[in-house]
């Protein structure tokens, strides 16, 4: 378990880096250290102002409140939800004016990449983990997914 | 550890940044023609940014790699497969030995890098891995590549030995196994529509008539079939002197825009020469150097003038840009 100091001291260091995203996986706790804000004209790194921190003993679900009324509808039902890898911008096109990876009603397997997720200006593909049909698509092109949100519900084989 | 040479495709020569410092006495750059795509593909597998890569125009080659590699294939789309599926492209992939790796149509863009980790075991002939065709020098033998060839690969080390113990875990039986992740892409030109090219203006810009330097601007101008490497020919608009000028040669640059007595412009490349005698009307930003060298010979391009201050903020946030995905990147095998 580190320190209170010791955790200070990494966001303090990943403050004054340009590194926008960090997480950190040690006997059972988990770190994630992030800086987000909306681009500056000037590409400048950003202050502490634009930090938030979350520290948990164990990977917590940060849901947006306009999907926390229907996550009560889905929490009882058999939907099986893809969760988010990671802290960024959701796509669901490969490409600006590309075809989406998944439209709803599609069967995916497991290894089907469904989305990717920009973070630090990579693209990370989101693999369905599931076989199944996708139901429903719960964020819009462009728009900020935190870890462990839910982006697809499917309706297991 | 080596790649063969199966066929050769269009024109496939080795390039890294440029053979800089000997202009001086005449002797050319050379280098990538797209200088961006050649960085992120050596970013990507974990080499010098200015190591040399494969350039392949339009028509890719057929390679057989003869042992586990680790490579990433950027700038154009050529259709890329490894023993008939498609590989992803501007990401790392780990590679089986004896794989065919095989380029097939241009799907976009005009001219594809393929950068092996670890890089060419070449001779650097000044300084530079790069191939001066005309002259045959640098790269394989000073020339392209040709069926048969075989090109020895330096064995990796250090941190590109890491990542590629990093995709050794990953169990699969594919013949090859990409990343999960890829770096943003440059938009490729499309064949059909016109490709804006900013530019500033070029030293003899004022000697040029209002008419000529109005259709600059806002006529559009079809890249000739008599472009290489070299240049490219421009066709459109015939641009006029306001009187004839007979002037000492001086030195181009990349990317400089240059009128011949025909009225017919040419924009300086890669294979450029190191002083040019005609007047010069643009000079277009180094940022979108690269995006001219994807417009493929037969489609359009039209100017848009910028002032030099927004070239410069152009060119300093591509390279802030370049720095934090080298970042990210690095993070991405801790």
């Amino acid at each position: 378990m580190l320190t209170f100091d010791e955790i200070r001291e990494i966001i303090k260091m990943i403050d004054q880096s340009s590194i926008q995203h960090f997480e950190l996986n040690q006997d059972g706790t988990k770190i994630i250290v992030g800086k987000y804000a909306v681009s500056s004209q000037n590409n400048t790194p950003l202050d502490s102002k634009g930090i938030k921190e979350t520290i948990s003993q164990q990977s917590t679900v940060v849901i947006k409140e306009e999907s926390a009324k229907m996550m009560e509808e889905i929490e009882g039902s058999h939907l099986h939800k893809i969760l988010s890898t990671t802290v960024g911008t959701f796509y669901s096109a490969p490409e600006p004016g590309a075809d989406p990876f998944v439209k709803i009603g599609q069967q995916v397997d497991s290894g089907t990449v469904v989305c990717v997720l920009e973070a630090m200006k990579l693209f990370n593909e989101v693999e369905a983990g599931i076989n199944g049909e996708i139901v429903e698509i719960l964020f819009k092109d462009g728009e900020f997914v935190e870890y462990g949100a839910p982006l697809f519900l499917v309706k297991p084989e | 550890m080596s790649i063969k040479v199966l066929q050769p495709g269009l024109l496939t020569s080795m390039q890294d940044l440029g053979r800089y410092g000997y202009q001086k006495h005449g002797v050319i750059v050379s280098g990538a023609m797209d200088a961006y795509s050649l960085r992120i593909a050596n970013i990507l597998v974990g080499n010098q940014e200015s190591e040399g890569t494969l350039e392949m125009a339009l028509l890719g080659p057929s390679l057989e790699i003869e042992k586990d590699s680790l490579l990433a294939i950027t700038g154009g789309n050529l259709s890329p497969t490894i023993n008939g599926k498609v590989v992803p492209m501007w990401r790392p992939v780990y590679v089986k030995a004896g794989s065919i790796l095989q380029f097939g149509v241009c799907k976009s863009g005009c001219r594809s890098y393929l950068a092996i980790a670890g890089g060419c075991d070449l001779l650097e002939v000044m300084g530079s891995k790069s191939t001066y065709l005309r002259a045959g020098i640098g790269g394989f033998q000073g020339r392209a590549l040709q069926r048969g060839d075989v090109l020895a690969v330096n064995s990796p080390q250090g941190a590109i030995l890491e990542r590629m113990e990093y995709f050794k875990r990953i169990h699969s039986l594919e013949s090859f196994v990409p990343s999960s992740w890829y770096a943003g892409r440059q938009p490729m030109p499309h064949v059909l529509r016109l490709t804006t090219i900013r530019m500033t203006r070029g030293l003899q810009f004022e000697y040029f008539t209002a008419e000529s330097k109005s259709q600059l601007l806002n006529a559009s101008f079809q890249i000739t079939a008599q472009s290489d490497r070299m240049g490219y020919r421009l066709s459109g608009v015939n641009l006029q002197l306001k009187s004839p000028l007979e002037m000492i040669s001086e030195a181009v640059a990349l990317g400089t825009v240059q009128v011949p007595p025909d009225g017919n412009p040419i924009i300086l490349l890669a294979d450029r020469q190191t002083v040019g005698g005609y007047p010069k009307i643009g000079q277009v930003a180094i940022v979108d150097v690269p995006i001219l060298a994807q417009v493929r010979p037969g489609a359009a391009i039209q100017f848009q003038e910028i002032t030099l201050e927004e070239a410069e903020r152009l060119y300093i946030a591509r390279e802030n840009y370049i720095q934090e995905l080298k970042t990210a990147i690095q993070l991405k095998f801790l």
